[in-house]
This record gives C-alpha cells, structure tokens and sequence, in this order.
C-alpha cells in the first residue's frame, strides 16, 4: 500500500477541458468511454480504495494492473501502475494520480506520475483525445 | 550540461492541420479569440519581432523571432514587459508543429531560464490554459472560459505541492 503523503509527481501533465468534472471523471472510469478516446484501450477501476485498476489492450489482454490508492469522485483518482508486458520482474512500481478541478463548465484535469519524464508524449496523446471524445459526448448528450 | 535550469515541455496533439495552427500562433486577429484577448502577432521573419498586446492595449511583449518556418518551427525569445514581473534575461519559446492525417501535434518548448527563475513558475501554469483554448478553439470554434482559470491555477499549484 501506497502512502500518499510520499507521492512526488515527477511528471505532471495538465488540460483544460470544455466539460464538468463529473464528465471528465465519468470518462477517466467508465471502460466503455475509455476505449473511445484511450486508441481502443479500456480502462477498468474498481470504485474504491484498495479495488483493482487495469488498463487493458483492445484485444482484452492486460497492459497495466495496479490499486486504487484515493478514490474521490469526482476529484482525485490514484493508482498504482504496473506495466504488464514489461520483460524480466516487470516495470518498477509507479503511481499515477488524475485530478480533476473546476466548480463550473470547464475541468482542469491534472495528470500527475512519479514515473520518469518521457512517458509525457503517452499522456498527451491520450488526453488530447480524451479531451476530443469529451466534446463529441457532451454535445450528444444535449449538454 | 547543467541539469538544473529549468524547462517546459507540453505536447498536445489538434484536430486541424499544422497550417491552421500556425495563424493561430502568429496573427493577432486569432490569438486575441484564445489567448484569453491577447494579440500575438508572431507572423514575421528571423530578425523581425514578436508582440503581444494586452486586452488593457499595453505591450506585454516585443521579443525577437529566432526561426521561423511556416508551418513548422517557430522559435521567439520571451522577456514579459508587463508589471511586477521579475527582472530576469530573455528565455526562448520553441513550437514544433508535426502533421499527421490533417493533424497536428504541437510541441511547445521553453527554455533558457535563470536557475532560480520565477517567470518558470508562471508560464508552467500559463501555457497549458492557453494551449487547451488554442486546441479548443481550432477543433470547436469556441476558445476556453478563462474566468476559472486563476482560482483554478492556484488550486492545482497546491495539488502539487
């Protein structure tokens, strides 16, 4: 088990997005909205602390497993993060954290890891899609 | 090389082509719709200047343009002219603007900063706002709300710390 207090992001990626928190958060744990900005991956967070988190390839396997370290919808997700595939004893442990700020209309969605830098242009990618699918959802849903 | 000046890196990838991002970095008329009313006029040679006019009509900047290679790399220095910014040299701003598929993944590199730097602080909160209005803008039309942004920066500062 994690202790939050010890977190020291090493790589922070922030994204202001047009939508409410509650539909960034919706987005950052609902499998199904995931794959339609995540490039067909799923994310899987089982909703409360100590519950498992995944993030699997579109074809099901698994890519990365972890633990839900704070569950605080719709403010702050953590996890830990366990690359899969990684050869050998598997990546070192990292730890990811989503927070989710913004009382009106538009969310900032800070991406926070102690992973190494390097790993950003995966968070940009990811988001700047996320943040694409956020739009087209929001406009579906009459928002 | 000395590891610890300080450096921004933010990547993000637009739904429109690098041409169009490029106006929107350079010409003032589209600045002034996301860069929450500031005209950034970037659109001349190496050797001319880049200026930023506030939406108050006062300079904020008038920096020299290092590079410029419409629609692909654009290099200016940055050296705020507005009040109670601190006194430290000029950094540089460096946009890498890369296409694929009719779009664009922007790279925004600033650099060059004192070791102790202030301005570091302040663009690091900066140029995310900014770079989510531009890519706002060009996918939707419509440029971000920065009426939250500075309750909003300084909640996020205290996340991270």
């Amino acid at each position: 088990m994690i202790d939050t207090g010890t977190f020291k992001p090493k790589t922070v990626y922030v994204i202001y997005i047009a939508a409410t928190p509650e539909k960034v958060w919706q987005a950052l744990t609902d499998p199904e909205l995931s794959q339609r900005y995540f490039h067909g991956s799923r994310l899987e967070v089982e909703p409360k602390v100590g519950g498992s988190f995944a993030v699997r390839f579109p074809d099901g396997r698994l890519n990365v497993r972890g633990e839900v370290v704070e569950w605080s919808p719709p403010r702050r997700l953590a996890t830990t993060w366990i690359v899969e595939w990684v050869p050998e004893t598997g990546s070192p442990l990292s730890r990811g954290r989503a927070d989710v700020m913004g009382p009106h209309r538009s969310a900032a969605l800070i991406f926070s890891s102690d992973a190494e830098p390097g790993q950003s242009s995966f968070a940009s990618s990811v988001l700047s899609g996320f943040s694409t699918v956020l739009r087209w959802t929001c406009r579906s849903s009459g928002s | 090389m000395s590891t610890s000046k300080p450096k921004f890196v933010y990547v993000t990838y637009i739904a429109a082509p690098p041409e169009r991002v490029w106006d929107a970095l350079t010409k003032a008329d589209i600045s002034e719709k996301y860069w929450f009313g500031y005209r950034v006029a970037a659109d001349g040679k190496a050797g001319d200047f880049m200026t930023a006019t506030s939406p108050a009509g006062k300079l904020a900047h008038r920096d020299p343009i290092v590079e410029s290679d419409p629609p692909r790399r654009l290099v200016y220095g940055w050296k705020p002219l507005y009040k109670d910014v601190p006194d430290e040299r000029p950094s540089r701003v460096t946009f890498e603007l890369k296409p694929f598929k009719g779009q664009t993944r922007l790279t925004v590199i600033h650099d060059e900063f004192d070791e102790d730097s202030k301005i570091f602080g302040m663009i690091s909160k900066g140029w995310p706002a900014v770079l989510s209005s531009l890519k706002s803008f060009l996918e939707t039309g419509r440029a971000l709300d920065p009426s939250w942004n500075e309750e909003e920066q300084k909640r996020g500062a205290e996340a991270d710390a």
